[in-house]
């Protein structure tokens, strides 16, 4: 199967994903490094939610290898790698519209918790993204920037070791996204991994050690965030190129 | 004097607030480009143009009248083409279908086919396969149907809002090539772009919008060659740093 060292969390190989004609995926390989927050950014289309599905089991690969705690995930299904101590939260929120905020928290609790125990995280988890006035509301009834808070509080409830943010920053307000970023150093520091997407690049750059650039379905760089700025390859994929001929 | 002309304008979708008082104007003849970082507000200008979104406050002038508060409909029968981000054809319906839909404000039979005969002789590839479903065309293709529907108004000015978006390299260059030609013939052209080294290449003048505000503007050949703004669209700290 192939090892990783143990200072790599999530080894991804030769990851490829075709849709049709379009190769949105296309041999993408990197190494995201445990206890860490790294960033996967690239300009719109480049991608980088197609590998998050990937690596989540939410689409399944053509093709490439994804070693996880020595074992390849790829093509397990979603909940098979929540099981393993993997969770995501969505661009698109995915929170039960019809179930209260305080359900949704407890939804994700098929696991070995006690229930007082799942509830009194929930409480905590709740109270971590300022929901807590509003746990009796349906979920359906939240703003895009709530219903994102509590995609990310509910991602928490299993106490995962791995944990994949798409977009966490778009539609949160300013004082809350502190709030969050606050909280996902203290996660690092208590030795878990984050991979966030995020098109916002102060929080990439403020808030990321190691950055992966995707651009048209492959890896194009990496390396820390003051060296990702001055990437001429990277400007250029974001910025355009001058016509060829 | 302008032939569009945007003063302080605000705008929001929903809740959220998009534009932060931006203002920008084209003058008859021009082509401007708006590009800027995800998240800028580039389309959201677009859209409060044309009427789609919720405008805020500032004054918006297209030939003379404000534009605030009027209907879509009402943009486009006042000489303003809008060819919105992804293409979004009538995939079920032919070539000659979609021309015909972006008449749709004409009831002049003859005059409908004027025009349809200036779009092909712009776009001789629709021209070629009128009864062609729009969606079984490519990617490049279907561009050059939503523009050849917006010029079936006969507008004076057009809006393209990300016309290279998800295109391959090869019909990036066309699509670029037909914005040219349509420059050409003198029609006002605006466009919104994430590939912002292409948009300038072909505009008179550009504006850098930045998070809902207005950051830079100037020459096309002068935005291209300022660092500044290359490096915005990776975050600003690294500016400084570097």
């Amino acid at each position: 199967m192939g090892e990783s060292p143990d200072d790599i969390a999530l080894d991804v190989r030769d990851l490829r994903k075709a849709f049709g004609g379009v190769r949105a995926v296309d041999g993408c390989s990197f190494a995201v490094p445990r206890g860490k927050i790294s960033g996967l950014i690239g300009p719109n289309g480049s991608g980088k939610t197609t590998t998050f599905n990937l690596l989540t089991g939410v689409a399944q690969a053509d093709a490439g290898r994804v070693l996880y705690r020595g074992e390849d995930i790829a093509g397990l299904k979603p909940f098979q790698v929540f099981h393993r101590g993997i969770t995501r939260t969505f661009q698109i929120t995915r929170v039960f519209r019809e179930m209260t905020v305080f359900e949704n928290m407890l939804s994700v609790t098929g696991l070995n918790v006690p229930d007082h125990a799942a509830r009194a995280r929930a409480e905590e988890l709740l109270d971590l993204v300022n929901l807590t006035r509003l746990r009796g509301e349906y979920g359906g009834r939240l703003s895009y920037g709530q219903q994102k808070l509590l995609e990310f509080a509910r991602a928490l409830m299993t106490d995962p070791d791995l944990i994949l943010l798409d977009e966490p920053a778009a539609g949160v307000n300013r004082t809350l996204l502190q709030h969050l970023l606050d909280h996902i150093h203290r996660l690092q520091e208590q030795g878990k991994t984050v991979l966030i997407v995020e098109h916002d690049m102060n929080v990439i750059m403020n808030h990321c050690e190691r950055i992966f650039v995707m651009d048209y379905g492959v890896k194009i760089a990496e390396g820390p965030p003051a060296e990702i700025q001055r990437d001429e390859r990277v400007i250029e994929a974001y910025f355009g190129r001058r016509r060829q001929s | 004097m302008a032939l569009l002309e945007l003063r302080d304008v605000s705008a929001a979708y929903g809740a959220i607030q998009i534009l932060y008082g931006v203002s920008l104007h084209v003058d008859p003849g021009e082509v401007v480009s708006v590009i800027g970082p995800n998240g800028a507000g580039k389309s959201t200008a677009f859209k409060v143009i044309m009427g789609f979104i919720n405008h805020l406050g500032g004054e918006i002038v297209f030939d003379g009248k404000s534009l605030v508060g009027q209907r879509p409909n009402r943009v486009l029968g006042l000489g303003l083409g809008y060819v919105p981000q992804g293409r979004v054809v009538f995939a079920r319906m032919t070539v000659r279908e979609n021309l015909e839909m972006g008449a749709y404000l004409e009831r002049d039979k003859a005059r409908i086919q004027q025009a349809m005969d200036y779009v092909f002789s712009l776009f001789p590839r629709l021209g070629e396969r009128p009864r062609q479903l729009a969606g079984t065309m490519s990617g490049g293709e279907q561009q050059m149907l939503a523009m050849g529907r917006a010029l079936m108004m006969r507008p004076r000015m057009m809006m393209l809002d990300e016309p290279s978006l998800g295109l391959s390299p090869r019909f990036v260059d066309e699509v670029f090539d037909k914005i040219g030609a349509l420059a050409g013939t003198g029609l006002t052209v605006m466009l919104v772009e994430q590939n912002a080294a292409r948009a300038l290449e072909i505009s008179d003048r550009a504006y850098v919008l930045e998070l809902g505000r207005n950051r830079f503007e100037g020459t096309g050949r002068a935005l291209l060659a300022n660092p500044e703004v290359r490096q915005m669209y990776l975050g600003g700290q690294g500016a400084a740093a570097g």
